[in-house]
């Protein structure tokens, strides 16, 4: 096992900028989530760790040894494909054995480390299975003992989840994270889907444009992301553009809702100056809703009830709020209520309250 | 599952039937020659009025067809596993280097396919003058090879698009070589086509009268050109015995790679994934 320092990486394809510098540190054991939408260059980092693509600039090393000029086959990395890329023509045992045998281990060494690795991921009897005689879970635990016998210095896993439904992807994302914690091994996750990213990681660095926006733990990054996109790439948010008061943020903003919020800048260093347009953030569960008359001396203000999307546990509901002063138009509120012993439905008008300490200030728009 | 769906439908019925209306027809004459062949008579009579196996015990009347078979089966041989080793590599530089006029280079080794054979036979012969090799074992083999090798190419090209380049990385981050992983994950992807490639390819060569009539001359001959001899001076059912066991002989090999190797479903396999269908069986 190793840190992994992966140090500005740039990348061209043609004249399409992949990547932008990507810079991203794993210590010894950690595991960490490249989250991103697709396209954004998260992928193509994990293959230049890999050694599948070389960068135009920058470096990868592993425990502080740049491992750039090593081709793929003499790095000691565990890759778990998205499509698994299990071997069709070789047996369960015959692909998770083929890295010690290209290791020139003895027969009998081998025999034992592939029946260690299959009990690991619980596919213990199925050593002369073929992988088409598998499902998608037991070919996804192939693939992963299949990485992970070579005791590689860095797994990497592209997607590993997402080829799988629903229901086996709970299962494997318990799997993942107890083998992760047991194995005690540097991984490097690639996905788009947030969920895996958030649950399986100990950090997430989220990336745009080939380029790291935010790199924190899940609920760090979830709860105080450092940029507007973060936030609304991560999870879902309500954005309410503001103007900041001429005595600055800390006086308090005044809504076009005609409500006044103390609320904290998402990045402390980058706090806007007082005239500053600024958006103000919120996630939809902590929008309060009451079904009563609007209290503004408690920061209320009143809302039309549009569709209410039921979710399981929660139902979202969305809010038209219109702001005072003619011409304006309704700025439109989702919030995560309760779906149990939710009483008020379309049309009603509710009085709405944005609590100060999860509203976050962002200076820059999000598209 | 699709077949029965297929045939509940009154249009896809009548495609059906078509078919087989079609194949009945493809198959006369094979069902023509082989019923000639068991006839008693002195001259190829339809239906025939007697039966008898004596023009079997007869094929062996045909002028030098010792010979002939040895230098067929030799031909056929070199030129199928030949072509198909050029093949493999031609197919890899298809499929998975990034070459400029890629699509040209394919249409242009799969051309002989397209272009007339005698054509090809009369390019060949003046080729081969001017080499001044003409009528030589080597000759004939090339010219052999030049109309043979379209088949491994576009059964090789078929089995290697369907192969999933990632086994190749997934074996390159366990540690395999380049060549090593070429030898233990990607050939064997390319199995059913290095088959079917190999039959295609020995097939048509053992086979093919047109090339070879331009390319053979005194002690080099080959068994189509002497059974055609044959048929020239004589009207009995020899070559209708000679052809009916030909083509059960044919069959035979054809039913044995499929149920092998899965040869045909090649051609029509769609699905893309690590393992597809093959591995099933």
């Amino acid at each position: 096992m190793a840190s992994v320092q992966i140090d500005d990486l740039h990348l061209k394809l043609g004249s399409n900028p992949v990547l932008n510098g990507v810079s991203l540190e794993l210590a010894d054991g950690e595991c960490v989530a490249l989250l991103g939408p697709s396209g954004c260059g998260k992928t193509t980092t994990l293959r230049a760790v890999a050694g599948f693509v070389h960068a135009d600039r920058g470096q990868v090393r592993f425990d502080g040894r740049a491992v750039d000029a090593l081709p793929p086959y003499r790095r000691k990395v565990g890759l778990v494909f998205q499509d698994y890329a299990l071997f069709p023509h070789m047996t369960v045992a015959e692909n998770v054995g083929y890295g010690l045998r290209m290791r020139s281990r003895p027969r009998a060494e081998i025999a034992v480390a592939v029946s260690e690795a299959l009990a690991r991921v619980e596919l213990a009897g199925f050593e002369s299975r073929l992988p088409t005689q598998l499902s998608g879970g037991q070919r996804q635990r192939v693939a992963l003992a299949r990485a992970i016998v070579i005791q590689p210095d860095v797994l990497l896993l592209d997607e590993p989840l997402g080829a799988l439904d629903r229901k086996l992807r709970d299962g494997m994302q318990v799997e993942l994270k107890r083998l992760q914690r047991e194995l005690g091994i540097t991984t490097l996750i690639v996905t788009h889907d947030q969920e895996e990213a958030l649950s399986l990681s100990n950090r997430v660095a989220v990336m745009f444009a080939g380029q790291i926006a935010a790199i924190d733990t899940p609920a760090a990054l979830y709860r105080r992301p450092p940029r507007a996109d973060v936030m609304a790439f991560l999870g879902r948010a309500n954005f309410v553009a503001a103007r900041i008061g001429s005595q600055g943020w800390r006086a308090g903003i005044d809504t076009p809702l005609g409500t006044r919020l103390y609320a904290q800048p998402a990045d402390p260093a980058r706090a806007p100056a007082p005239g500053d347009a600024a958006q103000l953030a919120i996630r939809p569960e902590h929008v309060q809703v009451r079904s009563a008359e609007p209290d503004t001396a408690r920061g209320e203000f009143s809302a039309k009830v549009g569709d209410l999307i039921y979710r399981g546990a929660l139902a979202e509901v969305l809010l038209h709020a219109q702001p005072p002063g003619p011409g304006s138009s309704p700025i439109t509120l989702s919030a995560d209520l309760p779906a149990d012993g939710l009483t008020m439905g379309r049309g009603d008008t509710v009085a709405v309250r944005l609590p100060d300490e999860h509203c976050l200030i962002f200076q820059e728009n999000v598209a | 599952m699709r077949r029965s769906d297929a045939i509940a439908n009154p249009l896809d019925r009548g495609i059906a039937i078509a078919g087989w209306v079609a194949m009945l027809f493809l198959l006369f004459p094979v069902l023509f020659t082989t019923v000639v062949s068991f006839g008693a008579g002195e001259l190829i009579e339809f239906p025939p009025s007697g039966w008898s196996l004596r023009w079997y015990a007869h094929i062996g009347e045909i002028h030098r067809v010792g010979a002939a078979v040895l230098y067929s089966l030799l031909i056929a041989s070199c030129a199928g596993v030949i072509a198909t080793l050029l093949a493999v590599g031609i197919a890899l530089c298809l499929v998975r280097l990034p070459l400029p006029g890629k699509a040209l280079v394919g249409a242009f080794i799969t051309s002989p396919v397209a272009v007339p054979i005698v054509a090809l036979g009369i390019a060949l012969i003046q080729f081969f003058i001017w080499l001044g090799i003409s009528f030589t074992w080597y000759s004939l083999l090339i010219g052999h090879l030049v109309l043979v090798i379209a088949y491994p190419v576009r059964t090789l090209v078929a089995s290697l698009a369907l192969s999933n380049p990632s086994l190749e990385e997934a074996a390159a981050s366990l540690g395999a070589r380049p060549l090593i992983a070429f030898f233990t994950v990607t050939l064997p992807q390319m199995k059913p086509g290095l088959i079917s490639g190999f039959l295609f390819a020995f097939l048509i060569s053992f086979d093919n009268y047109p090339i070879s009539i331009f390319l053979v001359r005194g002690a080099l001959t080959v068994l189509p050109i002497e059974v055609f001899n044959y048929i020239s001076q004589n009207f009995d059912p020899t070559p209708a015995a000679f052809s009916t066991l030909y083509t059960i002989l044919l069959s035979l090999i054809i039913v044995w790679a499929e149920r092998r190797w899965s040869i045909i479903s090649l051609s029509v396999a769609s699905e893309g994934g690590p393992g597809g269908k093959r591995s099933d069986r």
